[in-house]
């Protein structure tokens, strides 16, 4: 391999993790956003959104160019693949903590709806996830990731104990039907985050070990 | 010992003496046995001579006579005795006698080498197989002379065994000779050979651990040459570098202990942005792990992107960089102020950076108390002077007002302003227990007195209201060390505290214990009560549950807070059991005065 190839790859890591570490962080915030009914953190998180699309167009700019210049093979190429759909995946996963967060500022003016417990540990499954897939992508660690889509399974059982929770509370108090709404929207983005940090492990995966997980779970 | 046998040193130095020893030995050898052969063969032909000359003399009168039985008798009896063989030998070559054969059995032997040589030259030798006596033989041959004509030959012979037999001797006494003076030699060698090598490997061996660094052995060699010089060397050398090697290991961990030690987090990384070192509270702060952190890149080891961001362009612009950033946490967000500054070596090239992450969290949140306080304290001013410009302007405005609305206006600017002299004093009284305990008088005090004086000024609000107050008292005095005036203040708050926040019909109860060594003072209402999320704020400095009411009913906002700075500034604290509409208990707890504490059997029946 090349010397340059390298610097590259590094270069290509480097600002995937950092697109990794503001999708994180976005997450984070929105969610804080939304449990402390924060508006304020809200829309920085909202405003941060522009910042992280500017990132992946300069990811996915970076890793086209190195597969022009360097027409790299095997493992390198897998690798650069894997940035380039995981850098998709990041986006999208920056939106859902957007779309949160917007959520969160419609929330924090209406009348707040009790929170089922089964929401705090839907928000502590995402986090997880969200971590131990870049984990995994920084580690090259294919069983972490594999337990990352594992745990996708917890996150679509909670979702729909949401769901009925959500209902519960709407039939028996009308004034909170907004609430519930709007927190039902919230609980779906964080859902589709977990899917997304699903994506992310199976891509792991395939960089490592070259097989294709999609669909199989 | 099998490292000594092993040494290149040890054989390059012994082979060549071993060598030179044993070729000597092996030439002197061998000069030696050829010089002791030739004398043992020349021994033999001059004794064959010898005898040769003394049979000549025997044989001269029968030579060239006819065979003579008795000659030929005679001769063989000498050959007998002397183990010679001789043969005595016709001019014409025929056998006349022998010592060992019958002489006409015998061939012509006017052929033989050395009768030939004898013929010729008076003498001849030669050394060959016998038949006769079926062995190697020497044999030496002189003519018989008479009167100048060759009459015949004697002839001597001897086998070689014999000589074969003297040579062996000869060759295994120099052999044995030279053998022990070789072996000495080569012992003395080998041990001399030794003395070198051995301290060059305990040397060699020393030198080797500490270059591992390892703890190294002292060397004991002692010779005066240059070898004993390198030893001292050597050892001066080590525990130079151990002293050093101690000087640095004692450095490393006094910096590793004030690192570890500091409350600001240190994250260094070198060139390519690997973690280094990084000490306790930034591994707290990041949430990384320094053991699997060490030596990888910083960006792959933690996601708070303005970390290595403020690292990598410390780096690139060769500057002090300083940031914040917030990084979300569960409970609220952590602010951390971030100083990152290049690393230079000693050539003055960037060799990396140190961030310096310190937690101004609290700072933050002191900033936003103070700012929020001056705003509140504005605001609060603000208001009633607001209402009394808004009454004097009305008040001037309108000459002809009625006598009842003038009155009543002017009670509402009386109103106003006792608020706004409440508010004064109480700001007073605040900052008088935050300028810290020089403000008060501290003296012995019975609580009691406080506690009853309190609540008797304030019978008469409670039975306007219709609120039941009660007294608790023990019977025991109840002493403590503090300021009078302040414990009033704090008894005062409480007590009208409990009464403005209980509907009519309700109850307060004022209770005073002493309990193992402390004043416990418990106010507990009846009242609205206070929700558990406001619970710890509610001794913040303006802090309202409720703000209309609170102001409806002529709080300033920060009677609680100054409650808790007199028990504070009295060492005691103040806590708070209550919940949402089933009253609050507010509990004071002071140390009571050394000396005074009453026995517990003294206040039981005040209980």
């Amino acid at each position: 391999m090349t010397k340059h190839l390298r610097i590259d790859l590094d270069e290509l890591s480097k600002e995937l993790l950092t697109m990794g570490a503001m999708v994180e962080e976005a997450t984070n915030r929105a969610i804080n956003a939304l449990v402390r009914r924060d508006k304020n953190l809200a829309r920085e998180v909202i405003a941060v959104d522009d910042a992280i699309n500017d990132h992946e167009n300069r990811i996915e700019d970076h890793a086209l160019k190195m597969l022009a210049l360097h027409q790299p093979v095997a493992a390198d190429l897998r690798y650069i693949i894997t940035v380039l759909k995981v850098n998709n995946d990041l986006e999208r996963i920056g939106d859902h903590a957007v779309a949160i967060a917007e959520r969160a500022v419609v929330l924090a003016g209406l009348e707040p709806v009790p929170r089922p417990e089964d929401f705090d540990l839907l928000v502590q499954t995402v986090q997880r996830m969200m971590k131990e897939s870049l984990t995994a992508l920084i580690e090259h660690d294919a069983a972490l990731a594999r337990s990352v889509c594992e745990m996708d399974d917890e996150v679509d059982r909670v979702h729909r104990l949401m769901y009925s929770a959500m209902q519960t509370v709407m039939r028996n108090d009308v004034a909170l039907i907004e609430s519930a709404v709007n927190t039902i929207s919230a609980t779906r983005h964080l859902e589709r985050i977990g899917d997304l940090a699903t994506n992310i492990a199976e891509d792991v995966v395939f960089m490592v070990e070259g097989e294709i997980l999609r669909h199989n779970y | 010992m099998n490292r000594l046998l092993r040494s290149r040193f040890l054989w390059e130095l012994y082979a060549g003496y071993a060598f030179i020893i044993v070729a000597t030995a092996i030439v002197v050898g061998l000069m030696l046995v050829h010089d002791a052969e030739r004398g043992v063969t020349d021994d033999i032909r001059d004794a064959l001579q010898r005898d040769a000359i003394l049979v000549r003399d025997i044989a001269a009168p029968f030579v060239d006579a006819p065979p003579d039985s008795a000659f030929e008798l005679r001769i063989r009896a000498l050959g007998a005795r002397t183990g010679v063989r001789y043969t005595v030998i016709a001019a014409d070559g025929r056998v006349l006698a022998d010592s060992n054969e019958d002489p006409a059995a015998m061939d012509n032997h006017r052929d033989r080498p050395e009768i030939m040589a004898a013929a010729n030259n008076g003498m001849g030798t030669s050394t060959r197989f016998s038949r006769t006596v079926a062995a190697n033989s020497m044999y030496l041959a002189i003519p018989v002379m008479k009167q100048g004509v060759l009459a015949g030959f004697v002839r001597t012979s001897e086998t070689l065994e014999a000589i074969s037999a003297r040579r062996a001797a000869v060759r295994r006494s120099v052999g044995l000779a030279m053998l022990l003076p070789v072996l000495a030699a080569l012992v003395l060698g080998l041990l001399v050979a030794r003395s070198f090598t051995q301290p060059l490997i305990n040397m060699t061996d020393a030198a080797r651990a500490v270059a591992g660094g390892q703890e190294a052995p002292r060397l004991h060699v002692q010779r005066p040459d240059e070898i004993g010089e390198l030893a001292d060397a050597l050892n001066a050398m080590t525990e130079q570098l151990h002293n050093q090697l101690d000087t640095m290991a004692a450095d490393r961990n006094k910096t590793l202990a004030i690192l570890a030690g500091m409350v600001e987090g240190v994250v260094a990384v070198d060139r390519d942005e690997r973690v280094v070192h990084a000490n306790a509270a930034a591994q707290a702060i990041l949430g990384i792990d320094a053991r699997t952190a060490l030596g990888r890149r910083i960006w792959e080891v933690m996601r708070v992107v303005e970390v290595s961001d403020s690292l990598g362009e410390a780096m690139r612009q060769n500057r002090v960089r300083v940031s914040e950033v917030r990084i979300p946490t569960p409970l609220k967000d952590q602010v951390i102020q971030l100083t990152a500054t290049p690393l230079r070596n000693g050539a003055d090239q960037i060799d990396g950076a140190v961030v310096v992450l310190h937690d101004v969290s609290e700072l933050r949140q002191l900033e936003s108390v103070r700012r929020d306080f001056v705003a509140n304290i504005s605001h609060e001013l603000k208001t009633p002077l607001t209402a009394i410009r808004g009454l004097v302007e009305t008040i001037l405005d309108d000459r002809q007002m009625d006598r009842d609305t003038h009155d009543r206006f002017i009670e509402k600017i009386r109103d106003q302003s006792t608020r706004l002299g409440n508010l004064v004093s109480d700001l007073l009284t605040l900052s008088r227990l935050e300028s810290g305990p020089g403000g008060l008088r501290f003296e012995a005090m019975d609580l009691r007195e406080t506690v009853a004086e309190s609540v008797r000024t304030q019978t008469h609000v409670a039975e306007t209201k219709r609120v039941d107050l009660h007294l608790g008292v023990p019977e025991r005095a109840v002493t403590i060390e503090g300021d009078s005036e302040a414990m009033r203040e704090l008894v005062d708050n409480l007590v009208s505290n409990a009464i403005k926040y209980t509907p009519s019909g309700g109850r307060v109860d004022v209770k005073l214990v002493a309990e193992s060594g402390s004043a416990v003072l418990e106010v507990a209402d009846t009242g609205i009560g206070i929700p558990p999320e406001e619970q710890g704020r509610v001794f913040e400095r303006f802090y309202r549950v409720d703000k209309a009411r609170s102001r409806q009913l002529g709080g300033t906002g920060l009677g609680l807070s100054i409650v808790k700075h007199v028990a504070l500034a009295h060492g005691g604290s103040v806590s708070l059991k209550s919940a949402s509409g089933r009253g609050s208990t507010f509990r004071v707890q002071l140390g009571l005065k050394p000396g005074e504490t009453p026995r517990r059997e003294g206040f039981a029946v005040s209980q």
